[in-house]
């Protein structure tokens, strides 16, 4: 009985660069395993649990978060593991698989996900045969393998799970400089239990602080996949445990869509939302005393990286206005800044001489122009 | 009125012709791996990058300044984390107090119970000496170069005190209700501290939250009134750093990312820091 190997082009390329870092070994003392191959766990009593242990070890050459291990499969249960920890060249992580068949009969399949927080997903194929009583071969969650114990007189079409209908929701609404929770919820309760992945793509602008923010301890930031898991009986995706999972939008006006994928390639859902052309957002305005006069300093973004003017009003400790507001046109700095910045956010200081005592001036009003429209902040 | 003859004598010009404009520094990021990142970004687009140091015990940025702590060393760097002066150091974490836009810093070893002024021009100036303040140092702030303001904890409760950085001088105590590590001291004295709950921010000469206002007469208008605030979290926070000017990095029980807090006025913006995956 030879279990099919169920790879796609995608997961063959990011078997290459697992392999690259990651090797994994049954303990005691071997065989290795490369990804798509078939780990077997031999023929069990049916009901009697068989546990083996593995070892992931981090060859190098990089330092590895662990982010995502899961198995499907009804008959195999990964016992606990330290997702979510940063694993140092040469150190690896142990864990358990149980396969305990609960009928008779060849060939239970299932599959063991691998994944790093700097790579996609690596899969391993689960086989093991239940003794006793033969009894029709059961094959979850994936339709495509299909090898049979005997022959049947009539073939029986291998079972498809039908997916509730799907959707990716944004909360709080996607705009600019923000970080909402992207969830996957499903109308009714997921049938079997699955894995699969969300991407997101965009049209329009790139921004290299766009990107999902895994929930471990340091917040590993991934650009644009990551991994869910799908549990029997509940309505919604986990990331690595979590109903949801936030994502930092950047700072550049685009259009991004989110498609949930499971591993075998059916589309759950696809979504699409659109970041509108905005006015500058200010996120802070300070003001400094600095030799001769003052500093101030404006943090923000522009995400149709079009700003040119700047307003400074100064006002005293009463807040009255001191003179006239001073006008700087900075087009051409932010010209020269934004195509190499990868993003729309800028951190601008622009210095004042002073007559007079400093130490009057209580506050500055920044206003900024983009071709959007003008907005303002007052300094902290 | 004399305050409004002096604002009209001022007369402001831009002193650079142009502005600098420049990606928005947010700070430095301590990892649970030891690693040290800077921080680049505003609220809701914050991004740690690639780590400019390892097993690093203890960190605080400013604008200006970064001090970091390993086991036997303490390094001043650079606002990008360039490495400008080493010097030997007790072995453990270190408490740091970095004013704003200054190039000198305050450090305290718990190990020794010592409070030093850092600087990148000169060696390391004792301020003062071991046990010199009769309790355990919670944290330390600076509000100018002169001046340093701790929190002290002992046997009475604990107390802020505004030591003079120039001899040592103890120069005011006062005391603090209900405050604990961990905790956070702002350069303004405003306190941040946690609780089962979530973090409680208690700005200087603020009224403690569940205490009774008197009621001898309403507040005239638009006199400000601080209070102290309660900001709930997801989980109990485990850590306060300084991360930056502005910033500071809450790390939380859940081991989730941790959080970027920043004081504007009332309000308080926060964010998860995300951290660029890079290899060691």
């Amino acid at each position: 009985m030879i279990a099919r190997l169920l790879l796609s082009s995608l997961f063959a390329a990011s078997c290459a660069l697992a392999q690259q870092q990651l090797q994994l070994k049954a303990l005691p003392a071997g065989p290795i395993y490369e990804p798509g191959q078939t780990i077997d766990f031999g023929t069990v009593p049916a009901g009697t649990p068989n546990t083996l242990a593995f070892q992931l070890a981090n060859n190098g050459p990089g330092r590895l978060v662990l982010t995502r291990l899961w198995v499907d499969g009804a008959t195999f249960q990964l016992g606990s593991t330290r997702v979510g920890v940063a694993v140092a060249i040469g150190q690896s992580i142990e864990f358990t698989i149980t396969f305990t068949p609960q009928t008779a009969g060849a060939a239970r399949l299932g599959e063991l996900w691998v994944q790093t927080a700097a790579q996609p997903q690596a899969e391993y194929d689960l086989a093991g045969t239940g003794a006793g009583e033969a009894s029709v071969a059961l094959f979850e969650p994936r339709a495509e393998a299909a090898p049979e114990a005997t022959p049947a007189p009539t073939p029986t079409p291998t079972p498809t799970p039908a997916w509730p209908k799907a959707g990716i929701l944004a909360q709080p609404a996607l705009s600019s400089g923000e970080q909402s929770t992207i969830s996957i919820q499903f109308e009714a309760p997921i049938p079997v239990d699955g894995a699969g992945t969300l991407t997101m793509d965009h049209t329009g602008g790139g921004d290299t602080q766009r990107g999902f923010i895994l929930p471990d301890a340091n917040g590993t930031f991934v650009p644009s996949e990551v991994s869910f898991t799908l549990t029997a009986g509940e309505s919604v995706a986990r990331f690595m445990g979590n109903p949801g999972i936030v994502f930092q939008t950047g700072s550049t006006a685009s259009t991004l869509t989110f498609t949930a994928t499971l591993g075998g390639g059916t589309q759950l859902a696809s979504q699409s939302f659109t970041i509108a052309p905005a006015p500058v957002g200010i996120d802070l305005v300070l003001l400094e005393a600095a030799s001769n006069g003052v500093l101030v300093t404006v943090d923000g973004f522009d995400n149709t990286r079009t700003a040119s003017t700047l307003s400074f009003t100064f006002c005293d400790t009463t807040n009255h206005p001191i003179g006239q507001p001073i006008s700087v046109n900075a087009t051409a700095q932010f010209q020269s800044y934004f195509p190499t910045a990868g993003t729309g956010l800028f951190g601008l200081k622009q210095a004042f001489n002073v007559t007079g005592d400093v130490s009057a001036i209580g506050s500055v009003s920044v206003s900024v122009t983009n071709s959007q429209g003008s907005s303002s902040k007052v300094s902290q | 009125m004399t305050r409004r003859l002096a604002a009209f004598a001022l007369y402001l010009t831009a002193a650079w012709a142009q502005p600098a404009v420049d990606a928005p520094r947010a700070g430095c990021l301590r990892g649970t791996d030891g690693a040290l990142r800077p921080v680049h970004g505003i609220t809701g687009a914050l991004l740690a990058g690639a780590p400019a140091e390892w097993s690093v015990i203890s960190a605080a940025c400013s604008d200006s300044l970064a001090l970091v702590k390993t086991n036997d060393s303490l390094e001043i760097r650079d606002s990008s984390l360039g490495l400008l002066v080493r010097w030997d150091a007790p072995a453990g974490a270190a408490l740091f107090a970095l004013p704003r836009g200054s190039q000198t810093g305050f450090v305290y070893y718990p190990a020794t119970g010592t409070l030093i002024q850092v600087g990148v021009q000169s060696p390391p100036r004792t301020v003062l000496g071991s046990q010199s303040l009769g309790g355990v140092l919670l944290a330390i702030a600076s509000p100018d170069p002169l001046h340093l303001i701790a929190v002290v904890s002992d046997t009475p409760g604990p107390r802020l005190v505004r030591i003079s950085a120039a001899d040592g001088t103890i120069e005011s105590q006062t005391p603090l209700e209900d405050v604990a590590a961990p905790l956070a001291l702002l350069n303004d004295g405003t306190v941040v501290f946690a609780d089962s709950a979530g973090l409680l921010i208690r700005p200087p000469g603020a009224a403690v939250a569940g205490m009774a206002l008197p009621r001898i007469r309403p507040m005239p208008p638009r006199q400000a009134f601080v209070t102290e605030r309660r900001m709930a979290l997801p989980a109990a926070p485990v850590s306060i750093d300084q991360m930056g000017g502005v910033w500071l990095a809450v790390r939380l029980a859940d081991g989730s990312a941790p959080l970027a807090l920043r004081l504007e006025g009332a309000r308080q913006r926060t964010c998860r820091i995300p951290t660029m995956e890079t290899a060691q």
